[in-house]
């Protein structure tokens, strides 16, 4: 009996055994780097004590804030990667019922109308940062391409930082070089951006989208039309790949195939979508990048936003709330995108701008 | 062989509560400084479960009877996207639109079992071609608020009408004096989903006859069951159930996201499986669900408040499915 009792208790204790090492490896290892003393998760008095992989999603925002407020007592600040983070972690701030979502700072990123801009609004979010989708700009440059004007290889828009006190006025925004050159092109051929009703639907643009399961994509795309309707010599087609690469590429063979005048393209990988672009452009299609690029320089224009330089604002505006001392949970978005990885270390480096120089930064937010 | 051990040890209750057992011993071993004891941890995840639990709830049914359900995942992105489209677009009574809601779960699963009983669509396939649909339907429903198909539905006013922060809320149950004890209030409906479900399951005809089912279609088929309708009635409650996690997934996040849902079925059909309910049918039962969910939840808690990282996660996850199939595999 003894025996018998021992072989069924080790099938069922074993793997339970393995299942518990695994696990406690895990755990050890990482509760071990995300001490706040830490090399790297400390900047001056201000400590990254939290990070989780939230992959964009309000839901997974709301579940690692839980976490996040059973375990620490003194969260200062929020930053989440994007604004549904950012929500979902004042809701879960909000339902423990004690006041925590009106002590804790929120900061977000994307400042759709509907959406982040609305939360700064009504008091959820400190401050969003906008995330340009270039659409307007995108359309504008089409129309002069299309009128065989050159343009810039490269257009880095800027960004705004939007508080309740400064949303009415549009912002404090922060300066890039792309604007600047878009202005300029804009008055030197105003006469070119000018709607020609005489020769409507001259040109079809074909529109390449990744993935409209994310709203800030939507956005873009609503941008895109909204963009495209001044103007009704432009004609535009839309394609969504549904977050596929595969599905991408054979959209941007088809719009090769069917000869569109010109492509506006935002890749969901830059690797895979590439060699399609390239086919495009060697046929003599002038080609627009939007948001995420393709390698190489087989395009006409590649106009997106720089997440780095969005992350930058917001450590530096962190910096400026906590005046440099202060408790920081960080919700990542998808660690497998640049966008991730780009906002976390940009965001890095404006907590140590602003160890470096508190003064500047301060005056630049305004006191 | 296996005489001398005392038969409850071969049961998979047994099984499944040593498994949970286990993972709260874990928890308590790696307490992230503390936290593991303290009783917020146990609402939130009390929370956190309960969405996945209605949709494994309604899951067991349709498994004990030798199906599969992947469409819960895309029915319930359609009730979290028609619930706010109800009550915050449209302005209808909570009520009404809570039954609205449940309603349109319970078809979406009617059609699943039509497709299956009537076209003699397999499972897998059926509810595979109701899982995209429904999802396109779900990205369809802001348009009927005025939006652009695939936005998210915003209150129009603060968080929205009062019946989300009603089911968003949480009752409290004892002021003691070391912590507020308090219970969500979806977890008070996945709570009745079990019950409810269990004495579906386990006292009515209807439950012995999903047994039946599952365990010999043809047997009992000839033996005078109408195996067409108590399928077709599986996958309605199956629907029924996804109808109502939709519900309560607009209730947490105070908005409608076409994207709610995406990819719960996954866990939903883990959660039935962890908690030994066999994937072949025939077997199983509705306090298993509730195990195999707790389970699952105290998992990934356990994860999170250790603060793991993504890479992590997924390969303990996945080796704890693993690990836990094996302890339930039948002997003998």
């Amino acid at each position: 009996m003894l025996s018998t009792f021992v072989r069924h208790a080790g099938t069922a204790v074993l793997p339970g055994l393995v299942a518990g090492a695994l696990l406690a490896a895990g755990c050890r290892q990482e509760s071990a780097t995300s001490q706040p003393a830490a090399a790297g998760e400390s900047y001056g008095g201000m400590n990254i004590i939290f990070s989780a992989d939230c992959k964009w999603l309000e839901n997974n925002g709301r579940q690692e804030m839980e976490s996040a407020l059973s375990r620490f007592d003194r969260i200062d600040v929020v930053y989440g990667h994007n604004d549904p983070e950012a929500h979902g972690a004042w809701l879960a701030a909000r339902a423990e019922g004690q006041g925590r979502e009106k002590t804790i700072k929120f900061v977000g990123i994307d400042a759709n109308p509907d959406e982040g801009k609305k939360y700064v609004r009504e008091g959820i979010l400190t401050a969003t940062l906008e995330y340009p989708t270039g659409a307007a700009e995108a359309i504008d440059l089409a129309l002069l391409i299309l009128n065989k004007v050159p343009v810039p290889k490269d257009i880095i828009l800027a960004t705004t930082l939007y508080t309740k006190e400064t949303i009415d006025r549009g912002g404090i925004p922060v300066d890039a070089p792309g604007p600047a050159l878009i202005a300029e092109l804009r008055s030197k051929h105003a006469d070119l951006l000018k709607p020609d009703a005489a020769n409507a639907g001259k040109w079809t643009i074909g529109m390449s989208q990744c993935n409209l399961g994310e709203p800030w994509r939507v956005r873009m795309n609503q941008e895109l039309a909204a963009a495209a309707a001044k103007y009704p010599q432009l004609k535009v087609v839309f394609k969504d790949a549904q977050n596929d690469s595969q599905t991408q590429r054979n959209q941007v063979e088809e719009f090769l195939t069917q000869r569109v005048d010109l492509l506006i393209i935002s890749p969901k990988e830059t690797v895979p979508l590439t060699p399609p672009v390239q086919k495009v452009f060697e046929a003599k299609i002038p080609v627009i990048v939007l948001d995420r690029r393709v390698q190489g320089d087989m395009y006409t224009c590649f106009i997106g936003g720089d997440n780095v330089l969005i992350g930058r604002t917001a450590g530096r505006f962190v910096g400026h709330l906590l005046k440099g001392k202060g408790n920081i949970v960080e919700l990542k978005g998808l660690m497998t995108t640049t966008p991730g990885h780009e906002r976390h270390n940009g965001f890095v480096q404006g907590l140590q701008d602003y160890v470096r120089d508190p003064v500047a930064i301060d005056r630049f937010f305004g006191g | 062989m296996t005489a001398g051990l005392p038969r409850i040890c071969h049961s998979p209750g047994f099984r499944a509560a040593l498994a949970l057992v286990g993972v709260l011993a874990l928890g308590c071993f790696l307490n992230a400084d503390g936290t593991f004891f303290k009783f917020k941890t146990h609402h939130d995840l009390l929370g956190a479960v309960a969405i996945n639990g209605m949709l494994a709830c309604g899951m067991t049914l349709v498994i004990i009877a030798a199906g599969i359900d992947l469409s819960v995942g895309s029915v319930l992105g359609v009730c979290a996207m028609c619930f706010p489209l109800f009550t915050m677009a449209q302005h209808w009574p909570a009520w009404l639109a809570f039954l609205a809601c449940l309603a349109i779960g319970a078809i979406a699963g009617a059609v699943n079992g039509a497709l299956i009983t009537l076209c003699g669509m397999q499972p897998f396939v059926a509810t595979l071609a109701t899982m995209v649909s429904a999802r396109g339907l779900a990205k369809y429903v802001p348009t009927f608020a005025g939006l652009t198909a695939g936005q998210k539905i915003q209150p129009t006013e603060g968080l929205g009408p009062p019946v989300f922060d009603l089911i968003d809320g949480r009752i409290l149950l004892w002021e003691a004096p070391w912590g507020r004890v308090q219970l969500p209030i979806v977890t008070i409906f996945f709570l009745a989903c079990v019950a409810v479900l269990w004495v579906v399951v386990t006292q009515t005809r209807f439950g012995r006859h999903l047994y039946a089912i599952g365990g010999n279609e043809e047997a009992a088929r000839l033996s005078g069951i109408r195996v067409g309708w108590n399928k077709l009635f599986a996958y309605a409650i199956c629907g029924l159930t996804a109808g109502l996690a939709g519900i309560c997934q607009a209730a947490r996040d105070h908005l409608g996201d076409p994207e709610a849902g995406f990819t719960f079925e996954l866990k939903a059909i883990a959660a039935v499986v962890i908690g030994g309910t066999n994937l072949m049918g025939g077997r199983g039962g509705m306090l298993l669900t509730l195990v195999g969910v707790l389970i699952i939840g105290y998992i990934e808690k356990i994860l999170s408040i250790n603060n793991v990282q993504e890479a992590g996660r997924l390969l303990i996850q996945g080796a704890i499915i693993v690990v836990a199939v094996i302890i339930q595999r039948r002997r003998g």
